[in-house]
């Protein structure tokens, strides 16, 4: 094991138990961040990205069932820690962004008490040396007037400020690691840009990891190197942004490049992925991409394809790697 | 926001007058005189006497002016049954009773009843949560007047370990305050349950626990704050409720409080009593409305103190 891994989970399984069964929200992912990385997990709806994220974090309700091999952050073994262990991480060693600022923010409490709390309760800091570091973070974040800002309360501040706010809060400790959980979904898109570009530069100055949840491919492109594509629960293709973006290899992966709209003047159709995504609640043994898969053959219903390794970094669960499967070859460019 | 306190200051007033004005014209309109008891005859010329001593013998409109002009004044007259008593007086013994016990009640159905919602809310499905929302239905269905025997007959009656009569010791208070707080309980648990579950399946709450903040704190600061609002609104109704004092148990627990004798004084058609008790009741129940807005307005930012 590499001594730069910052945080590594192997094999983590999510159920959830509900009256009508057991949902298999997430099914058996293993990965990786590197200190100083920013991996993204791409994703339809459902596809347990966030999920798989809560899970980390514990931040799920009681009938969610968590399981895994291996979980490691900064070297601490987290397999079996307690609710109350990771909380005391939580904030401090990583911070989280979540996707709607509007709904995010206490509507009751003023940002600048918002943002203290986390100091107050990690760093025991005083309340005047928090509100200091609060003024300082405001400005990190591009508010103007912190000062004042720091009296509002979050319906006074538009969308963009409420999630620079909430980045403000995540990065508020200097953690080793952000999860962003769709942090520009909610946004309109010029604001997209700014809050993402806020991100990047925040990562250069300080340093820290980020997991970025999004759906969004655009997003992934702009930021991450390395990029998980999850479907059904399972991580379904991974490699480097490069690899993932030039030479995809999973059906699920060519759909999704491919439902991206592109930019005026090339007239390729936007082709969407027909069906929808499976439910999680009987899963089916074979491929979870099967049933909406163009390339799908009768091996796919069998079991769950192994991951097949293409480079050192790049690998994905796919019957169409197997030798003697019939040559299906990614046609389209870049989206 | 003083502003705002003014307008609504204002608008209690009219509605104060208007309170006047109903139960002034509602009241004459009940057949009845307060100096005709049953088939007692008072000769003709000694019932004129006394009408014109109270000034009923005035047309009803100059009756209901003069009426006005004294309540401005503060003066809600004397008691038409007994010429030494002032309606003022009344008020003045009886309210400070019945708002200690009410007061009590108040205090009790907050902390019992909040504690139980939250409780319930948090453990939902847990035993505790099952036991409190049965005795919350309990407490809403069973009246007051059922209790307060209830609790006589047991407490002082089967096992003799509680005072029953008048309010001399704190020990006198616990069996008045136990009827009276019995079914704010059961509402406010209700509510204070409903409204946290509610509130805690919010995003904000998920990002106070990513902030790492311990449990106590998320349930507390982030979640009891907004789920209080429901009882806030309920808040202003109980006061003015309990702290006007309850007919039935103060007739039961002999406390000498305001609430038996505005029953008593319609039986009696005690005009100026009645119509003082229901002014004095109406301003106390225009106030706390007027509280209860202004605490909308600390609680909740978002709440505008316009209109």
């Amino acid at each position: 094991m590499s001594t730069n891994r910052l945080l590594e989970i192997e094999n983590l399984n999510t159920t959830f138990h509900i009256h009508v069964g057991q949902v298999q929200a997430v099914r058996g992912i293993s990965l990786h961040v590197d200190h100083g990385e920013a991996v993204g997990i791409v994703g339809e709806s459902g596809s347990g990205k966030s999920v798989s994220m809560l899970s980390l974090m514990r931040l799920l309700p009681d009938y969610a069932h968590i399981s895994a091999d291996r979980i490691y952050f900064e070297g601490q073994d987290l397999t079996n820690a307690s609710v109350d262990q990771v909380r005391r991480l939580s904030g401090d060693r990583i911070g989280m962004v979540f996707q709607d600022p509007m709904t995010s923010l206490n509507p009751l409490m003023t940002i600048g008490r918002q943002m203290q709390e986390t100091l107050r309760v990690h760093r025991k800091m005083s309340k005047a040396d928090a509100a200091e570091r609060v003024r300082e973070l405001l400005r990190l974040v591009d508010i103007p007037d912190p000062d004042s800002r720091q009296k509002q309360y979050p319906h006074e501040l538009s969308g963009g400020m409420r999630q620079r706010v909430m980045i403000g809060m995540a990065i508020a400790s200097n953690p080793s690691l952000v999860i962003a959980d769709e942090p520009t979904t909610a946004l309109d898109v010029t604001i997209q840009a700014q809050i993402l570009a806020l991100l990047k530069g925040l990562m250069d100055k300080i340093g820290t990891s980020v997991i970025l949840i999004t759906h969004d491919l655009g997003v992934i492109a702009g930021m991450c190197s390395r990029v998980l594509v999850m479907y059904g629960g399972c991580i379904v293709e991974e490699g480097l942004s490069r690899e993932i973006f030039y030479n995809p290899r999973h059906p699920y992966t060519w759909g999704l490049l491919r439902s991206v709209p592109r930019k005026e003047g090339e007239h390729a159709p936007l082709i969407p992925i027909h069906g929808t995504p499976p439910d999680l609640i009987n899963p089916p043994p074979g491929c979870p991409f099967e049933p909406r898969c163009p390339h799908a053959m009768r091996i796919c219903r069998t079991g769950m394809p192994r991951m097949t390794q293409v480079s050192d970094t790049h690998r994905l669960r796919c019957y169409l790697m197997d030798e003697g499967a019939p040559k299906v070859a990614w046609e389209g460019g870049r989206a | 926001m003083l502003r705002y306190i003014a307008k609504r200051l204002l608008s209690a007033l009219i509605t104060i007058v208007v309170l006047i004005t109903v139960t002034f014209a509602l009241m004459r309109a009940i057949p009845g005189s307060p100096f005709i008891k049953g088939e007692q005859r008072m000769p003709p010329e000694v019932l004129q006497r006394i009408e014109e001593k109270y000034g009923m013998d005035k047309p009803l409109f100059q009756q209901y002016l003069t009426y006005l002009k004294n309540i401005a004044r503060g003066d809600f007259g004397i008691s038409f049954k007994r010429s030494d008593v002032a309606v003022n007086d009344i008020i003045d013994r009886g309210f400070p009773i019945s708002a200690r016990v009410g007061g009590a009640a108040v205090v009790v159905s907050l902390l019992i009843g909040l504690g139980l919602g939250i409780v319930s809310a948090v453990r939902k499905g847990g035993l505790l949560d099952r036991v409190s929302m049965v005795l919350a239905t309990v407490g809403i269905s069973i009246p007051t007047f059922v209790t307060a025997v209830l609790l006589l007959y047991l407490f002082a009656g089967v096992w003799n370990i509680l005072p029953t009569y008048g309010l001399a010791t704190w020990r006198h208070y616990i069996l008045p305050v136990a009827c009276l707080s019995l079914s704010p309980v059961a509402y406010i648990a209700r509510m204070t349950r409903s409204s946290m579950l509610e509130v805690m399946q919010q995003d904000y709450i998920r990002t106070a626990r990513a902030k790492g903040l311990r449990e106590a704190v998320v349930i507390l600061r982030h979640g009891l704050r907004n789920a209080i609002l429901p009882v806030v609104t309920y808040l202003g109704t109980l006061v003015a409720a309990l702290l006007t004092g309850s007919f039935v148990v103060e007739r039961l627990y002999a406390i000498p409080g305001i609430g038996r004798y505005f029953v008593d004084s319609i039986g009696a058609r005690d005009y100026n009593v009645i119509l003082g008790l229901t002014v004095f009741f109406g301003i106390f129940v225009v106030l706390c409305n007027i509280l209860v807005d202004i605490l909308y307005v600390l609680i909740d930012p978002r709440i505008k103190m316009t209109e």
